[in-house]
Formats: C-alpha cells, sequence, structure tokens
C-alpha cells in the first residue's frame, strides 16, 4: 500500500482521499479506523450499512467474536474488534467494564455496588450492565473515587 | 457477584477470620475461663488461653465457613439467586456448620437449655450486626457513587459547551 502526505496551508481541514482498485475488507478496516478519529463509527443493520455518530452509543458488546453497537434504542454490528474500539473510544467517555462489553459514562443513570464488589449500571433506557471486579475499580477511579 | 475466586483469596479469608476468632477466644477465657471450665471443652485449659484442640476444630468451622460463602456468594457454582436468599443459605449454613460442631466436640452442654437460648441469640446478634453493617456500607457507598457519576457527567458537560463555543468561535474567525 503506498501512502502518501501531502501539507497546504491553504487548506482549512484535513482531507483524506483513498484511491484504490476496489473496496476490500481491509480497506473498509483502514475507513473505519479513520472514521473514529472523527467521532463516527461505521456499523451495519440488515446488511445497510450505516454511519454512525460514538456519541448516540450507549454500550458496545462483544458475543461470540461479534461486536455489537447499542444505541439507546437500536443494535448494530462492527467489523472493528472490541479492543480495537476500546484502544480508540476510552479516552472519551467510554470506559471498559468487563471483558466482553464498554460502555458510554453519558447513558449510566444508576450504579449500584453489588456483592464482591462487583457494579450493577443501569443505563438510560433501563437496560442493566455488570461491571467485573477488575473492571469497576478502573471505572470507580475514572469517576474520581 | 464474582466469577471466579482465587484459592489464595480464599486462605487469606480463612486467615483473616481465624485470627480475630483466636483473639476473642483468647478474650472470653481471661475473662470467663475460671467459671466456665468444666462446662465446655473450649474451655479446657480454663483462664490460660484456648487448646490446640480446640483451635484447630475452629480452624475446621471456619474454613467450612468460608466454604459456604464461597458457594453462595459468589457465582461460581450458583449463578442466578438473589442476594436475600444467598445471605439466608449462608447463614443456615453457617449455623448448621456449628451445630454440628456443638454435639461432635462438646462445645457446650447440649442438654442445657440456657445454653442453647445464649447460642442462638449470640447468632442472630452476630448475623443481624453484620447485615447491617454490610447495608450501610453498601447504602454509603452507593451515594458515593452517585454522587461521582453526576459530578463526571457535569464536568463532561461542561468540557463539551465548551469545546462547542471554541468552534463557534474558530468558525466565526475563518
Amino acid at each position: 500500500m503506498k501512502i502518501t502526505i501531502q501539507t497546504d496551508a491553504a487548506l482549512t481541514e484535513t482531507e483524506i482521499f483513498v484511491r484504490a482498485p476496489a473496496l476490500t475488507p481491509e480497506l473498509e478496516h483502514i475507513l473505519e479506523a479513520l472514521r473514529l478519529v472523527d467521532n463516527q463509527i461505521t456499523v451495519t443493520k440488515n446488511g445497510e450499512t450505516h454511519i454512525l455518530d460514538c456519541a448516540k452509543i450507549a454500550y458496545i458488546e462483544s458475543v461470540d467474536r461479534r461486536t455489537f453497537v447499542y444505541t439507546e434504542h437500536d443494535c448494530f454490528e462492527s467489523r472493528l474488534k472490541l479492543y480495537e474500539l476500546d484502544a480508540r473510544l476510552c479516552g472519551q467517555s467510554f470506559q471498559r467494564i468487563s471483558k466482553s462489553c464498554i460502555v458510554h459514562i453519558r447513558y449510566i443513570h444508576t450504579l449500584r455496588a453489588e456483592l464482591d464488589r462487583r457494579l450493577r449500571i443501569t443505563l438510560e433506557n433501563g437496560e442493566q450492565l455488570i461491571a467485573s471486579r477488575q473492571y469497576a475499580d478502573e471505572l470507580k477511579k475514572r469517576l474520581g473515587i | 457477584m464474582e466469577k471466579n475466586v482465587s484459592v489464595l483469596k480464599i486462605l487469606e479469608e480463612i486467615c483473616t477470620i481465624f485470627g480475630v476468632t483466636t483473639i476473642l477466644l483468647d478474650v472470653f477465657c481471661l475473662l470467663f475461663g475460671t467459671s466456665a471450665y468444666g462446662f465446655s471443652s473450649i474451655f479446657s485449659l480454663g483462664e490460660r488461653g484456648v487448646s490446640i484442640q480446640t483451635s484447630l476444630q475452629f480452624l475446621l468451622a471456619v474454613t467450612i465457613i468460608i466454604l459456604w460463602k464461597t458457594l453462595f456468594m459468589t457465582d461460581m457454582v450458583i449463578r442466578h439467586m438473589s442476594t436475600p436468599v444467598r445471605i439466608t443459605l449462608l447463614f443456615a449454613g453457617a449455623f448448621a456448620t456449628i451445630l454440628v460442631f456443638v454435639f461432635l466436640f462438646d462445645w457446650f452442654p447440649a442438654d442445657m437449655p440456657l445454653a442453647w437460648v445464649m447460642f442462638i441469640l449470640c447468632f442472630v446478634i452476630s448475623c443481624s450486626v453484620s447485615t447491617l453493617v454490610s447495608t450501610l456500607a453498601e447504602r454509603q457507598e452507593n451515594r458515593r457513587l452517585e454522587t461521582a457519576l453526576k459530578h463526571y457527567k457535569e464536568q463532561r458537560s461542561n468540557t463539551t459547551i465548551k469545546m462547542e463555543t471554541e468552534e463557534l468561535e474558530h468558525g466565526k474567525r475563518h
């Protein structure tokens, strides 16, 4: 793959121009990663591709090696792995809460301490998630406790 | 509930509770050892302290109770059970264990009603106090979590508003 970078002081915003013989899965993966920089994520639902604003994501879950992205009232699938999304999103309001789940802290409605230092997370839409002990400590640290 | 509890964590818990129990037993021996001598095998040495046999009996009892706790208060074996049921089963398991030890090692005379009344009273008080303490600690922790979450959201929302204002101003300049 050939990468060319051109700088032009006259430009007001960064533009990425991709030239390729075909839209390969590898290229789609790169584009998805690029969209994340712009706080967007490419997701699919019923065979249709959507570009989702990261601010709308409530939580992301990995089930049987597939990554599902949940908004308040919808569910999509992402080609990106959970660790890839974790690496890019955790600097924002997202926090890993278990080996298979990342939550958007903005969508947390309540937090309840469970037995053995786990946390029960209730989202704004009423869905409940469990933060495992290891990740519960990280979430608490993130919240300043 | 936690899914995997390490053996080391269980051993640590056994040692901690056994240590506290031994200290309490020593204090009881100093206070009631002379008067209780002859009634209970626990006070077989009177005010001189606890015998090796009694220590080992208590170590075994503590180990069994911690195993009950691991069974009922974690997700290792039982995955779906409500917390009140888990706590009830834990207390029932602990009570049954102590009951067996009372008969097996003559911790107190089984034909003495007053001894039974005192034992049940002590057990109920211990259970109530531990439940109360854990409930209060849980409530305080939940309050702390709620406050921290609220504070975090407020902070993030202020940062977003500031960023949007800066972007708008930047856009106007260009």
